[in-house]
Order: C-alpha cells, then sequence, then structure tokens
C-alpha cells in the first residue's frame, strides 16, 4: 500500500470508523484516539494489507482497540443523558432518533457494535463475524436478540413514538 | 320378484344394505308385515345399522394441508422479520415475508416495528482528517545526491573504458605509424611505437614522426586509417602494390631482421622510396616543415596554425579535449570530496585518488 492509497483509505473510511466508534463510546476524545490508533497501525502495516481489505482491516482493528479501551476503563454504567456533556456530539435529532439512540445504548458493546456493523456499513453477516471474531450463526442469533430488544423499547409504552 | 319363506333372509339383508329397489323394498316390507316373526327380524337388523354419520371424530387438517407459502411460518416469522431489516434475504423472501405478514395486523405491526428499528445513516466527520494523513513522496524525484553518485560512478567508468580502450584493444589491433626515414642501413621502424604526433618537445614546435610498425597487410591499412589527416597514405597503401609489398616486406621484419631487409633492399624495392613518398605526403597533410637540423630526413615540423594553446590530448588513438576532461575529473573530485565532507584528495604531486584509480593531474591535464 502506497502512502496515496493509504491516505486515500483515511478519506474513505476515517468518518465511518469514528461513527463507529463514538457512538459506542460516547467520548468523543477516546473515540478520536482509538480511530488514530487504528490508521497508525494500518500504516504499520501496509505492507501486509491489501487495498482492499484495508476497510475491514480497519474497523477489526478499531473495534478490537475500542473492547480493550472498555475493558481498561471499565465502564459499566451507561449514561443515559449526554446533554450537558461538551465532548459528546451535539445535535438537534428527532425525537424518534432520540428514542433510537436511547434505545441503542440499551444494548450490550457487542449488540450495540453488531447492529450498527449492519446499519451503518451494510456488512453481511460473515464480514461481521471476522471483524467480531463470532461465527455466522452467532452474528445471526445475537443481531435478531439486538433487534427484539430494540423493537420492545420502541413500542413500550413509554417510548412509544 | 318372488318373495317367499325359503328365500327372504337374502333379500332381508339386501334390503338392510339399500341394495333393492324401490318396488323391491315395498315388497320385502309387505311380505314382513305377513309374517310377524319376519318382520322381528327386519327390526333387528335396522337397529345395528349405522346412521350417525355426523358422529364423525374430526382432526386437525391444517397438519395435512399443504401450505402454498412454506417458507414464512408463524414459528419463523420474528426472525425473518430481522432478516428483513438487516438485508439479508433476497426480493423473493422478502415479498414473502411482506406477503405472509398482511395475512394479520399483528403480523403487519411486528414487521413495521423490526423496521424501525434500522437505524438511519448519520453523517459523522472525524474532525482534522490531516493528523491522520501521510505525507506523500513523489516516485519520480531523485534526491540531489543520488544524481551526484550516479555522475561521479558514470564519470569513473567512463575514464577505465576509455584507459582499458586504449590498452587493451588499441595496442593489439590498431598499430601506431612511424614512418622512419633514411634506412639504408636498414634501420627498421620500432614495432609499436607510440604515436608521437603532435610530438610537443618544445612549446610551438612539434616534430612529426609517423612510424609503420604493422605486421601485416591488414594491420599496415588498420595504422594508415587510425592517423585521420593521413587519408593520401592509405591512398599509397591501395594503390601501389610495390611499395605496399616492400613497406609491409619491411614492416614484417621489424624483428631487427636485418639481413632480410638488406636482401629486399638489394632486390630493387625501394623502400625508401616508398616511406620517403608516405612520409611527404603525411607532412603535406599534417603542415608539417622539414626540419633540416634534423637527421632524420622523415622528421618533420609541425606548423603550428592552430590556436596557441592546444586543448586536444590522445589517449591512444582518441583525441580527446583537454577542458572537457578537467571539468568531468573536477565533477568527480567535487562529488567524493561532497561525500567525505572534505576538500578532494590531491597531494603534492598532484595525484588525485578516485575510487581504486590515480589521476596524475599534472602531466594529463598540462
Amino acid at each position: 500500500m502506497t502512502e496515496r492509497e493509504y491516505n486515500t483509505c483515511v478519506h474513505a473510511y476515517a468518518d465511518g470508523v469514528y461513527r463507529f466508534i463514538i457512538k459506542n463510546l460516547r467520548h468523543e476524545e477516546d473515540a478520536k484516539d482509538v480511530v488514530q490508533s487504528a490508521f497508525e497501525k494500518l500504516w504499520v502495516n501496509r505492507d501486509k494489507v491489501d487495498n482492499a481489505t484495508c476497510k475491514s482491516y480497519l474497523f477489526t482493528v478499531a473495534y478490537n482497540k475500542m473492547i480493550d479501551h472498555l475493558r481498561k476503563h471499565k465502564r459499566v454504567e451507561l449514561k443515559d443523558d449526554f446533554s450537558n456533556d461538551t465532548r459528546t456530539v451535539q445535535q438537534q435529532i428527532p425525537q424518534l432518533k432520540k428514542t433510537l439512540q436511547d434505545a441503542l445504548n440499551k444494548l450490550n458493546d457487542i449488540q450495540r457494535s453488531l447492529v450498527m456493523l449492519k446499519d451503518y456499513e451494510g456488512y453481511s453477516y460473515e464480514e461481521i463475524g471476522k471483524i467480531m471474531e463470532l461465527s455466522e450463526s452467532q452474528v445471526k442469533v445475537y443481531l435478531h436478540r439486538a433487534r427484539v430488544i430494540l423493537k420492545n423499547y420502541l413500542v413500550s409504552p413509554e417510548n412509544v413514538v | 320378484m318372488n318373495i317367499n319363506l325359503h328365500n327372504y333372509e337374502s333379500y332381508l339383508l339386501q334390503y338392510i344394505d339399500n341394495e333393492l329397489s324401490a318396488v323391491e323394498a315395498a315388497a320385502v316390507e309387505a311380505f314382513a308385515k305377513q309374517y310377524p316373526h319376519i318382520q322381528k327380524e327386519l327390526d333387528n337388523f335396522l337397529a345395528v345399522k349405522l346412521t350417525d354419520a355426523a358422529n364423525i371424530i374430526n382432526i386437525d387438517k391444517s397438519t395435512l394441508l399443504k401450505q402454498e407459502n412454506t417458507f414464512v411460518t408463524e414459528a419463523n416469522f420474528e426472525a425473518l422479520c430481522c432478516q428483513y431489516v438487516d438485508g439479508a434475504l433476497t426480493p423473493v423472501e422478502k415479498a414473502a415475508v411482506e406477503t405472509y405478514a398482511t395475512n394479520s395486523n399483528e403480523l403487519t405491526a411486528m414487521l413495521t416495528q423490526f423496521m424501525a428499528t434500522k437505524l438511519p445513516l448519520e453523517a459523522i466527520t472525524f474532525p482534522n482528517k490531516d493528523l491522520l494523513l501521510k505525507k506523500e513522496r513523489n516516485s519520480k524525484v531523485i534526491p540531489l545526491f543520488a544524481w551526484q553518485k550516479m555522475a561521479a560512478a558514470a564519470a569513473v567508468v567512463g575514464i577505465i573504458f576509455s584507459v582499458s580502450y586504449n590498452v587493451f584493444y588499441n595496442q593489439k589491433q590498431v598499430p601506431t605509424v612511424e614512418i622512419v626515414s633514411n634506412t639504408a642501413t636498414a634501420q627498421l621502424p620500432k614495432a609499436n611505437t607510440e604515436i608521437i604526433v603532435p610530438n610537443t618537445a618544445e612549446k610551438n614546435t612539434n616534430v612529426g614522426v609517423v612510424t609503420v610498425a604493422a605486421t601485416n597487410k591488414k594491420q599496415w591499412k588498420n595504422a594508415a586509417i587510425v592517423i585521420e589527416k593521413n587519408k593520401a597514405a592509405t591512398d599509397i597503401v591501395e594503390n601501389s602494390t610495390k611499395e605496399n609489398y616492400a613497406t609491409n616486406t619491411i614492416i614484417n621484419t621489424n624483428n631487427n631482421n636485418n639481413e632480410k631487409a638488406e636482401t629486399l633492399a638489394n632486390n630493387g624495392i625501394n623502400s625508401q622510396n616508398a616511406l620517403s613518398k608516405f612520409a611527404d605526403i603525411i607532412a603535406e597533410e599534417n603542415n608539417f616543415e622539414k626540419n633540416s637540423n634534423l637527421t632524420a630526413t622523415a622528421s618533420y615540423n609541425i606548423i603550428d596554425t592552430d590556436d596557441e594553446v592546444d586543448n586536444s590530448m590522445y589517449i591512444g588513438a582518441i583525441q580527446l579535449n583537454k577542458n572537457k576532461m578537467k571539468g568531468l575529473l573536477k565533477k568527480a573530485k567535487s562529488l567524493f570530496g561532497v561525500k567525505k565532507n572534505k576538500q578532494p584528495d590531491e597531494d603534492a604531486n598532484g595525484l588525485l585518488q578516485v575510487a581504486n584509480f590515480e589521476i596524475n593531474t599534472s602531466k594529463t591535464l598540462k
């Protein structure tokens, strides 16, 4: 991989990886660190990584670094309200989106990652399995459970949209 | 139909089984009325006849019925809704799920709720991507130092080639040419004598001596060609067989075989005339002037009609421009000097060390 190809990867995938990580970590600075680490690792291993597979490589590395980060910092409690946290992404979002985001926060790390890799990046079950080191059937089952949780949250009386 | 006491039983059974026509059934009924014991027998048969068609045990036919759409079932509908949202179904399968969902409002609502769990795309930008980018190096740009290296290497290779060409090739292939006059005493031309035309014995006074020292006719011809200005000499060789032969004979005996030379001379082959003629031609072509002060009649002074400073130098048969060679060597010097970050080594004797070669700048360039 040449410098030019690497820089092309940066422009093509930096936003997607950042979105994936920040939605999981819900912390801007930590997400930036993880993304930078992932791209640094790609640069170091650029001779071993194909241009065609660099996207999945980036997501794999970013996901693993995110898990390491979570384990290291032991984030157990999920923050429900980030409105006073200046480090988080602030944007006006419709009620449905906010409810969906809240529902997303109810999932565990694996379920959340599965849903985001599926919906944001459009990966197949097999590709998601490779990134997260799960079998295809595991991906299907976990994703199914995640969707059921999201659906039940959305249709619960207090959250009816 | 003749019913009597001997054959009425078969008619009774047929009556029970509804095998008789209406007329025959009426006849059996009329006969039974005539005989009370036969009527009682008929009634007993009718009592055990199964007549409750409605008393049938109903089974669940759904397990027997063939489903028009077997892909989607109630059991797998939820899982298929998730796959529907994941985009993991083929268009046919998607249509099957949609069709199945229309079976009831609940199924439709379930599918709709699952579709609402799909995350909408959000545009989130990584701030300051410049932190991630790497500077691109132009692969076509060759660093300056590499150019210097290449130029120095090319200069050294050129010098080596020209020197070895002169040493190994010219000496064997192209002999020197020297015209030796006054060989009455059979002083033979020296073999492979170095070309000393022009010979700078004194400033602005060049004594031109051309020596023929070839060992065969081909070399003689080559020797003539080597001296670029001596075109006339070549003509002599080609047109005058006698002279050529004589000259060649002398040449062939240039290993100091005086006896043979004398014999040839006595045979009337005037080698002196050939050589003298050749010398005259060469002198004329090269602006040589006979130097009466010199004993050798074939020695000529070159009239220096060119610029005061002669910038030519000869390495073997190759005429090189001194200034150009100077420049080339200076460049090589400076490149090696730059690399070592010091002035090039040139000792007091004017010896310049270039790689494994020592170049005497004082002799070469002056």
